[in-house]
């Protein structure tokens, strides 16, 4: 019988080698474990499960970009991209000629040159649809070979075709909210959601295109703001392109001039000269200045459209369009009151939009007295469309400025008191009068029962060479409604637009002409869109409310100067 | 000694045994996952395929365009909204049973009224 009994070992090796082979279980049970546990927790770990989640877009790794109610606007979608190795194909003559019938586009010349390559690789469709590689498989042509991958599309062409931008052939964001947004857009599979509404947005483009081809206008700019929120409904720049065809379109279409077109804004501004004049106490809103005759500040001479036979109070000013009285105005705020003003209203900086296009703008940084009286009429500092809607809009929101905003998100909304809610309610009254007062100068904005309250531009555009064009307007017209609370915000400017004698027999093209009763069409076409009922039943006693005494009865006046 | 040696193989192959097939278990598991994550994909292409078609067919251009041509429907003017004051009802021609529109929409409207009250 075998048995321990029969190994006689001394008592000290027996001790080691029960401690070694207890070391030995230890450690291969450690190994057997460690292996086991590492097993088990294989599928739980962290970079598995972005291994997965990578899997699953595998292919539609960047994100959409959809509009405010979830409409798409931008989407990558499966395609196929077609090569050929060259040394493969039989015949490439004729395989060029086969191939050219399947794809029509691609020029026979360049299909043979391709095939009679002497590389290894040659593309010939970087994205192709699943029914043409059917085909081409079908053909029975050689050395053919295909690979799947992505297309960036735009399903709306070209609605809002300045904010989306482009991403070039390996999917990287090369202008606008594509580019801006190109980290967010590669890495999250969550959409980006913009404040645009593709519908207002249609219809934005829509009328100031149909303006356009009327005045034979050069180019145009428009904006739909809510101004309680900052929220862009709708930015339009005109000319416009399809996003499908970015590559195709010239710089001139592909300038985004509603953030990237500096302009001298003339007449609109003085909305915000007035603001500030009551605002900052500088000047009652009864006071009268000498609005009869040209004004001359050393070399430079302020004319006004026509002049008033009576010196004008500052409501009478505004409504008038006078700019001579606007630069008395703005002699009497004063150059650092009024600079103050504008660095509130962000106008003497760059906005800030998560877009590539967006410019600086142009000014004096002295700010001397000169550019105080003729920024006072909108010319000495060009700021973009949006500057000058965000501005506005603090004007008509009981004051409180809101940076504009185009991406949906629910970060708190930063609001900067810049007017008194007093001063805001005047100045509201007062956009109200240009649009209905006799002399008002934006009546064909008055879309009946939507309250639009605005102003009027007409700028004269600078040349190249400097000095001014002729006969050359930029004509605008900013307005909100309904001005008794305001909600939205519409800006429509209109660049180098044609007398149309024959249509309209008058030659004018100023922005009370041209852009204003663009802006009617769009109140009228987008309230019901966004829920803006049309005041009937108690329209005259709100019209009352919006009244100012001032500007229709002389009476009143108690000071006068200048 | 033995024994614990034994027990210690027995428990060796038994989690050998245990760990193998659970290593077969989760590797089926991943190739099925796979094959649905594959699954997925390719209805999620299909999904977007079909919502960029949809998006297509909705541009708001084209319901306009189909609003207009097939419905007839084309944007209205407010001033194209009236009250139903400013209709001239002509008592003689519109009446019913003796009673006037005019008379019969006084009526509904006080009965609505009183309901509402």
């Amino acid at each position: 019988m075998w048995s321990n009994e029969n190994f006689i070992l001394a008592p000290l090796e027996v001790k080691r080698a029960r401690k070694r082979l207890f070391f030995s279980f230890l450690f291969i049970f450690s190994i057997f474990f460690s292996i086991f546990f590492q097993v088990l927790s294989f599928p739980l770990q962290e970079k598995n499960k972005l291994l997965l989640a990578n899997q699953i877009t595998n292919g539609l790794n960047r994100a959409n970009i959809v509009d405010r109610n979830g409409s798409l606007m931008a989407t990558s979608i499966p395609a196929w991209s077609i090569s050929a190795h060259p040394h493969e194909v039989l015949e490439p003559r004729q395989s060029a000629i086969t191939l050219h019938k399947l794809m029509p586009e691609k020029s026979l010349e360049f299909l043979t040159k391709q095939l009679e390559s002497n590389s290894k690789y040659v593309e010939i469709d970087r994205v192709s649809s699943p029914r043409r590689i059917d085909l081409i498989l079908n053909s029975g042509v050689t050395g053919i070979h295909f690979s799947k991958t992505q297309t960036r599309l735009y399903p709306k062409g070209n609605l809002a075709s300045h904010i989306l931008g482009n991403v070039n052939r390996d999917g990287i964001g090369l202008a606008g909210i594509e580019h801006e947004m190109d980290d967010k857009l590669k890495s999250n599979l969550n959409s980006v959601q913009l404040t645009i509404d593709t519908n207002i947005q249609y219809i934005l483009e829509t009328e100031i295109k149909k303006q356009i081809k009327f005045f034979e206008a050069k180019s145009a700019a428009g904006i739909v703001l809510n101004v309680t929120n900052g929220e862009i409904l709708a930015i339009s720049s005109y000319p416009t392109f399809d996003v499908n065809f970015f590559g195709e379109a010239s710089s001139n279409q592909k300038f985004n001039r509603a953030t990237f077109g500096n302009y001298d804004m003339g007449s609109t501004f003085k909305l915000i000269n007035t603001a500030i004049a009551i605002d900052s106490g500088k000047v009652k809103l009864e006071e009268k200045f000498n609005t009869t005759k040209p004004l001359k500040f050393g070399r430079h001479r302020i004319d006004d459209f026509r002049y008033l036979d009576k010196p004008a109070n500052v409501a009478e000013i505004l409504v008038n369009s006078s700019n001579i009285g606007s630069a008395l105005i703005a002699e009497r705020i004063g150059p650092e009151t009024q600079k103050h003003y504008f660095d509130l209203l962000e106008l003497t900086k760059k906005p800030d939009l998560p877009l590539l296009e967006v410019s600086k703008p142009i000014f004096n940084s002295k700010w001397p007295r000169l550019t105080s009286i003729t920024a006072s009429y909108g010319y000495g500092i060009a700021v973009s469309p949006i500057q000058l809607a965000s501005a506005i809009s603090c004007i008509f929101n009981d004051g409180k400025f809101i940076t504009p905003k185009l991406i949906k998100n629910k970060n708190e909304i930063i609001k900067k008191r810049v007017f008194s809610k007093k001063t805001s309610l005047t100045m509201r009254k007062l956009a109200r009068a240009v649009v209905t007062h006799p002399d008002g100068s934006g009546k064909k904005a008055n879309a009946y029962g939507y309250l639009v309250g605005g102003k009027t531009g007409t700028a004269e555009i600078i040349s190249n060479s400097g000095g001014f064009k002729k006969n050359a307007n930029l004509s605008s017209f900013i307005g909100a409604f309904p001005i008794n609370a305001p909600k939205f915000l519409v800006l429509v400017l209109i660049e180098e637009p044609k007398p149309q004698f024959q249509k309209l027999k008058h030659n004018y093209t100023t922005g009370g002409q041209v852009a204003a009763p663009v802006v009617r069409k769009i109140i009228q076409k987008i309230a019901p869109i966004l829920n803006v009922h049309p005041i009937v039943k108690n329209l005259p006693k709100i019209e009352q409310t919006l009244k100012l005494d001032i500007l229709y009865d002389n009476s009143k006046v108690k000071n006068a100067s200048l | 000694m033995w024994k614990l040696s034994i027990l210690c193989s027995f428990i060796a192959i038994i989690t050998g045994i245990i760990l193998n097939v659970i290593s077969n278990s989760i590797q089926n598991k991943q190739a099925h996952l796979v094959k649905l994550e594959k699954q997925i994909n390719e209805k999620k292409e299909k999904l977007r395929i079909l919502e960029t078609e949809w998006e297509y067919h909705t541009h708001p251009k084209k319901l306009m365009e189909i609003a207009e041509n097939e419905l007839g429907m084309s944007s209205r003017e407010v001033d194209q909204i009236g009250q139903i004051k400013m209709f001239k009802i002509r008592g003689s021609a519109w009446t019913m049973g003796g009673l006037s529109t005019e008379s019969l929409l006084k009526t509904h409207f006080e009965k609505s009224n009183g309901k509402m009250n």
